[in-house]
């Protein structure tokens, strides 16, 4: 098992959303370049208790590109992919997580170069690892 | 077996009259309980709001109002930035509503002085750290003060 945005980009490369880790998949980083990105960033979730290896977990989905439509598309897209009617998604055979679907994908901000970013939260729960 | 049940309508009145003020003290309770939260949640966000020319700041706000869908003494708090009348930032001449998401959400932009996820964060910890304390303590408050009348 590797580390939580590690599995889910690998879900998301699997699933065919995206190409791969540092190609157009990045995890806690947004590169200038390529254009078009999906960048999954982990951010405090709940309290780890001592006793339970389960976590809550945070993770922002975001997506950026040119065509404001085909972003908003491929966020949803994924938004879709973390959905199931009991909320576990097995992201590897490793790797399983039940995913709290926070908000709808939203406009996060359109930056200098006109590219647009979506983006929505998640909670996570699965292992500390 | 019987039961036997004598029950005085007086003494069902004063019961009736006890219960009704011991609700007035928990709707009042309510109230208190919801402002204590929202200015604890506030506090805890400034300190972690992005501080670049402080308009972010000064744009936070809460208000508590009483909700009239629902029977009761129920009461909705709603905290967050953008108000004060939406202040200009003097950098950019835009107005603090106008860049508060990306300022919470963009996790990949620098945040002077501050972080993403300012005010998220700190409703995630008080509700799982301090809500039920809050809670208690405002409805042992108003359930002291309902039994101090009651024992006049």
């Amino acid at each position: 098992m590797a580390t939580l945005l590690i599995d889910i980009g690998t879900f998301l490369t699997a699933n065919g959303v995206t190409t791969g880790d540092g190609v157009d998949l990045f995890r806690d980083f947004r590169p200038e370049d390529p254009d078009d990105v999906v960048v999954l960033h982990e951010y405090p979730g709940s309290p780890a208790t001592p006793y339970d290896s389960i976590v809550h977990r945070s993770v922002q989905v975001a997506v950026r590109g040119i065509d404001a439509d085909l972003v908003r598309a491929k966020a949803l897209r994924i938004f879709e992919l973390l959905t199931a009617e009991n909320r576990i998604i097995e992201f590897t055979p490793d790797r399983w997580g039940q995913v709290y679907l926070r908000q709808p994908p939203f406009k996060m901000d359109t930056d200098a170069r006109n590219r647009v970013v979506y983006a929505f939260n998640t909670g996570i729960t699965t292992t500390k690892e | 077996m019987r039961v036997k049940m004598d029950i005085s309508s007086s003494e069902l009145s004063q019961f009736d009259f006890a219960c009704m003020a011991v609700m007035r003290n928990i709707g009042a309770g309510t109230k208190k309980a919801t402002i204590a939260a929202c200015e604890e949640i506030l506090d805890m966000s400034r300190a972690q709001v992005p501080k670049d020319t402080w308009t972010m700041l000064s744009s936070a706000f809460y208000e508590v109002k009483r909700r009239s869908d629902v029977a009761g003494y129920s009461y909705q708090g709603i905290v967050g930035y953008g108000g004060n009348g939406d202040p200009v930032n003097p950098k950019t001449g835009k107005r603090a509503s106008s860049y508060m998401v990306k300022l919470h959400e963009d996790m990949s932009a620098p945040h002077v002085n501050g972080k993403a996820k300012f005010l998220e964060d700190p409703v995630r910890e008080y509700a799982e750290g301090k809500f039920y304390r809050t809670i208690f303590q405002y409805a042992a408050e108003a359930i002291a003060a309902s039994n101090a009348m009651n024992a006049r």
